[in-house]
C-alpha cells in the first residue's frame, strides 16, 4: 500500500469515525458496547425482574444493595444499571470503554447463548439477544468475556480488551490525536528561460539545471542526473542527465514522498538563417553565406550543450566539382566543440567558397554533416542527432553558384 | 605594422605518403593591437608551391564559429587545425607552404616521403 493510499484512507476513515461517533479510531469498539444492549433490553421487555415499580426503584437511585427490595444482592441497584441504561455510550468520550464494567447488572444469567466469535469481531456484532446477558459483578463485558468461564459459573477475571483488528489505516495514540502534515508538494523553475517554452515545465533539455522548492524540508532523489540524492532541504539544484529520458525527483518528508517526473530531451533540429555574406572578387565564381543557427526545439533551453559537425566525404560530386580529388572536397568542419547560448543560439555558420577559377561549367557536390551534441563540460565523445545538407551547385556557365544548407540558401553570379 | 601576429602550422613536417592522414595543418593568428579586431580568418590564403591550395579554401571558409573568429580580444591567439595532409601532398617530394593574411605571411617546409 503505498503512503498516498493510507493516507487517503485513513483520512476517509477519520472522517467516518468522526460521522459516527466522534473519535476517530474507536468506532468498531463503541459500536459493539453502546447501543444494542440497553435499547433492545428495555424495549423487548424481557428483562421483567430489572423493570422499575413502585418505590423500589428508590434502592437503585440511593444505592441500597441490602437485598430486600430486589433479588440482586451485593450488587448495584441503581436504576441506570438496573435498565442497563449506564451501558458505556460510545460516544468517544470515554477513553476505554471496553474496560471499564460499567454495565453491572445483576442477575445471573448464562451467556453461554452468546457467539464469542461474534463477541469480539467487530464484523459480526453480537445478535440483539445476546447484548442483554447480564454479567456478574466483576466480570467483564460480554464481549471480552472468555466463554469458558462464564460456562463454569466462576467469576473469570476481567481480561484486557483485545482491539479488533483494523481494517483502515487510521494512526493510533498520539498520530490519533494530531492529524499528519498534509502530504509535501513541490514546484520546479528551470534555471534558464527557453524562448518557447515557460521556466516552469516538465520537459526539459540534457544538461538543463532545474531547481526544485519543496513544501517542507526533506531528502530528495532523482533517479537520473546530478546529484543523484540531496540533504535535507526545502529546495534542491539537479542538473539534467546528457541524455534523454524520463526522470524521476522525489522528495521525502518524513514518511510521506511527493514526486515529479521530468522529461528530458536532447536536440533535434538546426535551422540557418543567412546573416550576412563576406565580399568577393568580381569577376570569379565564387558564393558566401554566414548564417545565425539555432538549434530545436525551442521550448527548451539548450544553454548547457555543445554542438560539433562530423567530417565526411563529398558526395553527388558532379560536373565542375569533378576535376577536385576527393581529398580536396572532404569535408573539414571546425574540429573543436561550440556552445549554444540560453536562447538556442550563438555560434554561427559560414558556408561558402569563396574563389575558384574558370571555366566554369554547371556541376554540383555535396557535404552531408552529422550533428552531434554533448552536455558542456561532460568531455563526452557526443550524440549524433540530426544531418544536415550543405549543397554547392554551379548552375550555368557563367559561374552563378549557389550555396543552401539549414534551410538558408544564396546565389552569386560573378 | 599589422595588428596580428600570423603563424602556419604544420605537424609533422616530414612524413611518409602512409602518415598523411595524421598531418595537422592550421593557423595561429594573435591580436597585437590593443583593441578587439576581426582577423578575418576566412580570408587567409595558402600557397603550396606557389599555388593557391582549393583544399585549404574550402576548408577555412567553411565551419561552425563562435565569437573568437569575428571578435579577437587583445593578446588573445585563434587557432585551428584540419587533417589536410591527403588534399596538400598528393604525392611524394618537397612542399614550400606559404600562409598569406592581412598582409602577413608565415612559411613551412614539408618533406614527403614514399
Amino acid at each position: 500500500m503505498t503512503l498516498d493510499r493510507g493516507v487517503r484512507e485513513w483520512m476517509h476513515g477519520s472522517l467516518r469515525a468522526t460521522e459516527t461517533t466522534g473519535t476517530p479510531g474507536k468506532r468498531s469498539q463503541t459500536d459493539r458496547l453502546s447501543a444494542p444492549a440497553g435499547g433492545e433490553r428495555i424495549s423487548s421487555g424481557d428483562r421483567s425482574s430489572t423493570a422499575l415499580s413502585g418505590t423500589a426503584w428508590l434502592d437503585g437511585v440511593l444505592g441500597f444493595a441490602d437485598g430486600t427490595t430486589s433479588d440482586h444482592s451485593g450488587e448495584c441497584n441503581c436504576a441506570g444499571c438496573a435498565a442497563g441504561w449506564a451501558a458505556p455510550r460510545g460516544d468517544g468520550e470515554d477513553p476505554a470503554p471496553a474496560t471499564v464494567p460499567v454495565n453491572e447488572v445483576k442477575q445471573g444469567t448464562d451467556t453461554s447463548g452468546a457467539d464469542p466469535a461474534a463477541a469480539q469481531s467487530p464484523a459480526a456484532p453480537a445478535a440483539p439477544t445476546a447484548p442483554a446477558a447480564p454479567t456478574l459483578p466483576g466480570q467483564a463485558p460480554p464481549q471480552t468475556a472468555p466463554p469458558q468461564a462464564a460456562q463454569n459459573g466462576k467469576q473469570p477475571t476481567p481480561a484486557p480488551v483485545v482491539p479488533p483488528p483494523r481494517t483502515g489505516t487510521a494512526p493510533t495514540g498520539d498520530a490519533a490525536a494530531a492529524p499528519p502534515p498534509p502530504p509535501p508538494t513541490l514546484t520546479s523553475k528551470t534555471r534558464k528561460t527557453a524562448t518557447g517554452g515557460a521556466d516552469v515545465r516538465t520537459t526539459i533539455a540534457v544538461g538543463e539545471v532545474v531547481e526544485f522548492t519543496g513544501s517542507a524540508s526533506g531528502t530528495w532523489t532523482a533517479t537520473g542526473g546530478t546529484p543523484a540524492a540531496g540533504a535535507a532541504s526545502t529546495t534542491f539544484i539537479w542538473t539534467a542527465p546528457g541524455a534523454p529520458g524520463s526522470v524521476t525527483i522525489t522528495l521525502t518528508v518524513g514518511t510521506q514522498t511527493v514526486t515529479k517526473v521530468m522529461t528530458v530531451i536532447a536536440p533535434s533540429s538546426i535551422a540557418m538563417v543567412v546573416s550576412s555574406q563576406h565580399p568577393l572578387t568580381a569577376g570569379t565564381a565564387g558564393v558566401c553565406m554566414v548564417t545565425n543557427v539555432t538549434v530545436g526545439p525551442a521550448t527548451v533551453s539548450f544553454g548547457n550543450v555543445q554542438w560539433l559537425e562530423v567530417p565526411g566525404p563529398a558526395t553527388n560530386v558532379a560536373g565542375y566539382f569533378t576535376k577536385f580529388s576527393a581529398a580536396t572536397l572532404h569535408h573539414n568542419p571546425n574540429p573543436n566543440w561550440v556552445t549554444w547560448n540560453d536562447s538556442n543560439t550563438g555560434p554561427t555558420d559560414h558556408a561558402s567558397w569563396h574563389s575558384l577559377t574558370g571555366p566554369y561549367t554547371p556541376g554540383t557536390f555535396q557535404w552531408d554533416v552529422p550533428n552531434k551534441y554533448r552536455v558542456t563540460g561532460s568531455g563526452a565523445a557526443g550524440t549524433e542527432f540530426t544531418t544536415t545538407h550543405q549543397l554547392f551547385a554551379m548552375t550555368d556557365n557563367a559561374g552563378t553558384m549557389t550555396v543552401s544548407k539549414g534551410g538558408a540558401s544564396v546565389a552569386r553570379t560573378p | 605594422m599589422s595588428q596580428l601576429d600570423l603563424k602556419l602550422l604544420v605537424a609533422p613536417v616530414t612524413l611518409a605518403m602512409a602518415d598523411r592522414p595524421r598531418v595537422k595543418v592550421g593557423f595561429e593568428i594573435t591580436n597585437r593591437s590593443a583593441a578587439v579586431i576581426d582577423p578575418k580568418a576566412w580570408d587567409a590564403v595558402l600557397l603550396v608551391n606557389g599555388q593557391r591550395a582549393p583544399a585549404w579554401d574550402l576548408t577555412v571558409q567553411n565551419g561552425v564559429h563562435d565569437d573568437t573568429w569575428t571578435q579577437l580580444p587583445p593578446n588573445q591567439t585563434l587557432s585551428m587545425s584540419w587533417p589536410l595532409g591527403e588534399a596538400l601532398f598528393e604525392a611524394p617530394g618537397d612542399y614550400h607552404l606559404v600562409l598569406q593574411l592581412a598582409g602577413s605571411e608565415s612559411k613551412v617546409d614539408v618533406r614527403v616521403t614514399p
